[in-house]
């Protein structure tokens, strides 16, 4: 019989109150593990999307002009910008210092053009791409038909098929050249629904500008890349080209992220709190009604840090239980339950083991701060006062 | 002189409130005595049991086991210390406690000390044999008789080897039968050597002791040594 013996007793006496806080305890430690999982979970998917698509640098001809057009409305009549880059400026681009962080050079060449289909004349946008290079980018595009392969397929945005009537297999004249519909483009929201894309030679040819551009569109590794740096390195080899950097949409993600994030860390700091508070008062009702019992260890001998150590015991093996049942139902809530509960659209859900154990510590450091001062107050029982016959 | 109490007054509360539990008492107890301390109810007998015990300060006055002045020279944890190495308490009520068993119960005063498990039990088992429940160590409280109970207690006192067992009222609870069975047993241990304090208000209780002392209204009124029959 040792001290921690009497604590390992004690602990099954009044068992419906611990198995109580010993619930209490693992169900806010999964709330918190599970809570952390999940938005970690929506950094990773991030991350990996600034990977997937990261279409994050965009390069123009340098210009003084401004441009007068908003919100992809352009002024009626008013040529904004005429300058081109020259395609064989895309291998500098290749050359920089942080180029093992390029995934994707996709250049563009723009321009308009009269579409004649069934008798019928539109103005259409027409837009060169790089094919390959191009899917890189626009991993997310849904296409109807094949991907243009031969130089006179085409793909078409659904608002030009919809507007010109055209059908995959039709084939139209624009300038001359006879282009075929190989596959159109499901609508996503961009100014990809309005244009005919076709390989960027075609364009060239058709457009009178062999060897010209309009733009290039770059996708960078980004989620450790100095993106800040990608845009330097690249203006450097191009100094007659703008070069930015488009960050919005993911850092839009990352904020809402960012807001989840605060909303789960104020929903586990109230965990917590609780959590302490119902240790507190658990123990504190538990010391309350064992006065008498510590009266007796007092007058036989027990020094006031003997009495401390069989409470903090306790607090330990409770806090530590909880710990464990935690981490397990945090396992369970997040491989089993919640997915077979929720779509959460996301590979990333699982529990990182390290938080997990970090979150165990945590749990046990709460349960002895929440009992030191009921274990301080206990050790300072008088006996005298407690014991029944004295 | 191995116990020895000089000039202990104890006043409770303050002011119209006050109240003088124990006026300037003092006398000493040899090795290997047995004192009934005696008197009515509300006399202070009790708050002088643990005044002896280390587990209340006096107002006044010193108390002195084996030349170590408690109050004097003993903060909170020697006075524990004291406890747990030169006093056996039993209680009128046992106080043993009802999630040990009977051997745990005794084993319970050893549990802060640092000495080896299998040492623990064999002085465990031998304190419950020099009480006669070497068959009920394994019986939870709430399975033994009342007199069981303050044997178990008894044991509990004994199994540190203590200087002095201090028994407050020890046989309150009891019938006569099993009381006359405590009365006994006492009296074997202090054959055997052990010290023995005893509070009572019970006069019969008086015959058993070698000495008695009676107090009346915190003041010693009567101090007599008991001839053996």
């Amino acid at each position: 019989m040792n001290l921690s013996n009497i604590s390992l007793k004690s602990l099954f006496r009044q068992k419906g109150k611990k198995v109580f806080l010993l619930i209490a305890m693992v169900i806010s430690l999964t709330t918190v593990l599970t809570l952390y999982s999940y938005v970690e979970s929506q950094r990773l998917d991030i991350e990996n999307q600034f990977d997937e698509f990261g279409a994050n640098i965009v390069i123009t001809p340098k210009s003084d002009s401004l441009v007068l057009s908003y919100g992809g409305v352009n002024i009626s009549g008013i040529v904004t910008s005429l300058e081109e880059i020259e395609y064989s400026q895309i291998g500098k681009i290749k050359s920089i210092e942080n180029n093992e962080n390029i995934r994707a050079i996709s250049p563009k060449l723009i321009g308009a053009g009269e579409v004649s289909f069934n008798g019928i004349r539109n103005t259409a946008l027409l837009v060169g791409i790089e094919l390959e290079e191009e899917k890189k980018i626009k991993s997310w595009w849904n296409l109807k038909g094949t991907f243009p392969e031969g130089d006179n397929e085409v793909l078409i945005g659904a608002a030009a098929a919809e507007v010109m009537k055209l059908s995959i297999g039709d084939t139209f004249t624009i300038k001359g050249t006879v282009l075929k519909v190989t596959s159109i483009l499901a609508s996503t929201g961009s100014q990809d629904d309005n244009a005919i894309m076709a390989p960027i030679e075609t364009v060239q040819t058709i457009l009178g500008k062999p060897g010209k551009i309009s733009l290039v569109e770059v996708s960078a590794l980004c989620v450790d890349c100095p993106i800040d740096d990608l845009v330097f390195q690249i203006s450097q080899v191009m100094p007659n080209s703008d070069v930015k950097a488009i960050r919005q949409v993911m850092e839009q993600k990352m904020q809402v992220v960012d807001q989840v994030k605060k909303v789960s860390i104020t929903i586990g700091t109230m965990l917590v709190i609780l959590c302490g508070l119902l240790i507190f008062s658990t123990v504190t009702g538990s010391i309350s009604d064992r006065k008498q019992e510590i009266g007796i260890f007092r007058a036989i001998g027990f020094t006031k840090s003997n009495i401390m150590q069989i409470i903090l015991t306790e607090s330990f093996l409770i806090s530590l239980a909880s710990g464990f049942l935690g981490i397990l139902c945090t396992y369970l809530t997040v491989n089993l339950i919640l997915p077979s509960l929720v779509d959460l659209s996301t590979e990333n859900f699982r529990v990182n083991i390290w938080f997990a154990f970090t979150g165990a510590v945590s749990i046990i450091m709460l349960g002895l701060g929440a009992s030191w001062w009921p274990a301080i107050s206990a050790s300072n029982i008088d006996p005298v006062k407690t014991i029944n016959s004295l | 002189m191995y116990l020895q109490l000089l000039n202990i007054s104890k006043i409770f509360g303050k002011g119209e409130a006050q109240v003088r539990a124990l006026e300037s008492v003092g006398f000493s107890i040899e090795k290997g005595d047995y004192v009934a301390i005696h008197g009515p109810s509300g006399s202070g007998k009790s708050t002088l049991l643990t005044i002896m015990a280390g587990l209340q300060h006096p107002s006044s006055g010193k108390v002195i086991v084996d030349e170590i002045s408690l109050y004097e020279e003993l903060n909170n944890d020697g006075l524990a210390g004291f406890r747990s190495n030169y006093i056996g308490f039993v209680f009128q009520a046992f106080n043993l406690l009802p999630y040990l068993s009977t051997l745990e119960n005794v084993l319970l005063p050893m549990a802060p000390v640092r000495i080896s498990s299998k040492e623990k039990r064999e002085m465990a088992h031998l304190a419950l044999s020099r009480v006669g429940l070497t068959d009920r160590a394994a019986h939870l409280p709430s399975q033994l008789s009342g007199g069981q109970q303050q044997r178990a207690a008894i044991a509990r006192a004994l199994v540190n080897e203590p200087g002095i067992i201090l028994a407050d009222e020890p046989t309150g609870n009891l019938d006569t039968e099993t009381r006359n069975d405590i009365l006994s047993l006492f009296d074997d241990l202090n054959k055997a050597g052990h010290t023995i304090l005893m509070v009572t208000h019970d006069a019969s209780h008086i015959k058993a002791a070698r000495k008695s002392i009676k107090i009346t209204d915190g003041h010693i009124i009567e101090k007599e040594v008991i001839p053996r029959i």
